[in-house]
């Protein structure tokens, strides 16, 4: 089991050298990731963007040429299209967004025809624990606003998906809430206790799901017991379920700016694997982002 | 201005000892803290709850009781109640919560405070101290209001702004935070965001400044700024799950208070160990210790 997120690239050195296919090329904050990832021998490059754009970011960068393609397109309506044939063709391996993210590059994934979207799409953010030597994921950190029932088993689904390829052999999950009672005015109490009844009934596999739980009683065992709680999550969670975005994007903003842990995001339910570039990410957080989406395309 | 909980802890050795009164003091830990806080001189205490228990739990950690107020009183709500009108008669400075629900103490609040204000909610502010921001900062509210409305957000800010000023926070800085974002721009935890803002322009929030942007990531681009004092959050989930990361997590530290009706209760977890429970004893000597000059002064 990868109990850290660096611990991500030393499991994708051990196979053969990928491809990306990067958007927007030349924006320096990616290019410097992805050179990191070319260095390492981890991916080629297939830069695609405005020619003269992407050579003046490759000089910036002092990037060396080999193991670098450049697909000229100088439309940027076509650029992230573009990027992204090049993996479903087969030609790479991950796609990777260069710019930093907009409502354009959501409307491409969900498009009905282009073939990217398998399911539901939600967001997992990795954190190295700031406290144990174990890997923190929540989800769904980013793409959906307020889940529903539905919605929350695929994103618990997508989520179980990650930790099993991380090594999880019996991956925990909390269903988080504001209290570990079942309040019928919260909706994410009672969703949070369908979950948890849903796993005991086997309908997620060899899973646990506990919820719902505070963030004091998921965390520590200790705390559960007091409560009264006492279960095989609280103190061991894999993956935590937010109740909405409005929880999980401002949790991860938390974490990155006081925190301070390593992060890593992953973008899941796509045919291949696809490295947006949010708002909370920096040059290492894709560069992480980018070792956890080599992994998935072994997958 | 009170920048970490250090000096809460010494103002609250020069402002105390202040009169407690402690809702249903029946298990050992809470017992231990009330006896530690007023033999350091923060607090009388006045227990109230099921006298038997009370003096079974004394004995047991071996304190012998006298000269303890004890008022019997073994219906929860009740004595829920009861704190909530000592402190309304002077009796009382500020309430302490024991192992107990705290939905006994929200109903009080509730209810007094709409008795006397109907403009007023109570709301759960919790104080954080955190390496790298050098002032305290406070969430809220992941307490009372599980989904307040436009109004009610409103009245959570005016709680916060008016509690941050008598610590110091002249002028509160506040970030309204919403999960609005590239992706998507049109929820109405941002709709609502800009909305208080301008209500706050015509100074209907108290004295305060409202940020202009309502990610934290934001905070980035303006460095120069700093961090926020007060953190509005959409909803009760998004607080208690924040406010609970930044202590369970290991990020920072974490003291909660629920305010009404200018009353200070004092809502610690269970989970919390004795010196977090002693902080936040101190904590509610401050604050209350400061309302009461605030009364004589007027």
């Amino acid at each position: 089991m990868i109990t850290k997120v660096a611990q991500i690239r030393e499991k994708v050195k051990e196979k053969d050298t990928r491809a990306l296919a990067i958007s927007y090329a030349g924006e320096d904050q990616v290019l410097r990731a992805a050179k990191r990832i070319k260095e390492e021998g981890l991916a080629d490059l297939l830069l695609v963007g405005d020619e003269e754009r992407i050579s003046l970011g490759l000089r910036k960068a002092e990037m060396e040429p080999e193991g670098i393609e450049i697909i000229s397109e100088s439309d940027p309506t076509k650029i992230r299209r573009r990027a992204l044939e090049l993996v479903q063709s087969g030609k790479a391996h991950v796609f990777v967004d260069g710019r930093r993210t907009d409502p354009k590059l959501w409307g491409i994934l969900g498009e009905k025809g282009f073939g990217i979207r398998r399911g539901v799409m939600s967001y997992v953010s990795l954190f190295d624990s700031l406290k144990e030597g174990r890997l923190m994921m929540f989800t769904d950190t980013y793409i959906n606003n307020y889940p529903d029932l539905t919605e929350k088993v695929a994103i618990v689904d997508n989520a179980l998906e990650l930790a099993h390829l991380l090594g999880a052999q019996m991956p925990k999950v909390a269903a988080l809430s504001a209290l570990e009672l079942v309040n019928p005015a919260m909706r994410s109490t009672v969703e949070a206790a369908v979950l948890a009844k849903m796993s005991q009934r086997g309908q997620f596999g060899r899973v646990y799901i506990e919820g719902p739980l505070a963030m004091d009683n998921a965390t520590s065992a200790e705390a559960a017991q007091h409560k009264g709680i006492a279960n095989p999550v609280s103190g061991q969670v894999d993956i935590y379920l937010v109740p909405d975005v409005e929880t999980g994007y401002t949790l991860v903003q938390m974490l990155y700016l006081l925190g301070g842990a390593r992060m890593a995001g992953a973008l899941m339910g796509t045919e291949f694997p696809v490295v947006p570039f949010i708002e909370v990410d920096d040059t290492k957080s894709i560069y992480y982002g980018i070792t956890l989406a080599i992994l998935m395309s072994w997958s | 201005m009170i920048r970490n909980f250090e000096e809460v802890i010494k103002r609250a050795e020069d402002l105390g000892p202040k009169r407690g009164a402690i809702f249903y003091p029946h298990e050992e830990d809470v017992i231990l803290s009330i006896a530690e806080a007023t033999s350091r001189g923060y607090i009388e205490p006045l227990l109230i709850g099921d006298r038997e228990k009370i003096k079974s739990q004394l004995r047991e950690v071996g304190l012998s009781g006298n000269g303890l107020q004890i008022i019997q009183q073994k219906d929860p709500q009740e004595a829920s109640d009861l704190c909530v009108r000592l402190v309304m008669e002077g009796k009382a400075d500020f309430i302490i919560k024991g192992n107990v629900i705290t939905t006994y103490l929200y109903r009080s609040l509730i209810k007094v405070t709409s008795s006397l204000d109907i403009s007023l909610v109570p709301s759960t502010l919790c104080f954080h101290e955190v390496a790298g921001v050098d002032h305290l900062f406070v969430i809220t509210d992941p307490g009372v209001n599980i989904a307040p409305d436009l109004d009610t957000k409103v009245k959570i800010i005016r709680n916060a702004v008016a509690v941050l000023q008598k610590v110091g926070y002249q002028s509160p800085r506040v970030m309204i935070l919403s999960g609005a974002r590239a992706i998507d721009q049109g929820l109405p935890s941002l709709q609502e965001a800009l909305i208080i803002k301008e209500m706050a322009k015509g100074g209907e929030l108290g004295e305060c400044t409202i940020e202009d942007f309502h990610n934290l990531v934001d905070l980035l681009n303006h460095p120069s700024k700093g961090f926020p004092d007060i953190l509005l959050v959409p909803q009760i989930e998004a607080g208690n799950i924040l406010v609970k990361a930044i202590d369970h997590l290991g990020i920072g530290k974490r003291q909660c208070v629920t305010v009404g009706a200018g009353i200070i209760a004092l809502t610690p977890s269970r989970s919390d160990d004795h010196e977090v429970r002693l902080l936040n004893i101190a904590l509610g000597v401050l604050l209350s210790g400061v309302a009461r000059e605030d009364k004589i002064d007027h």
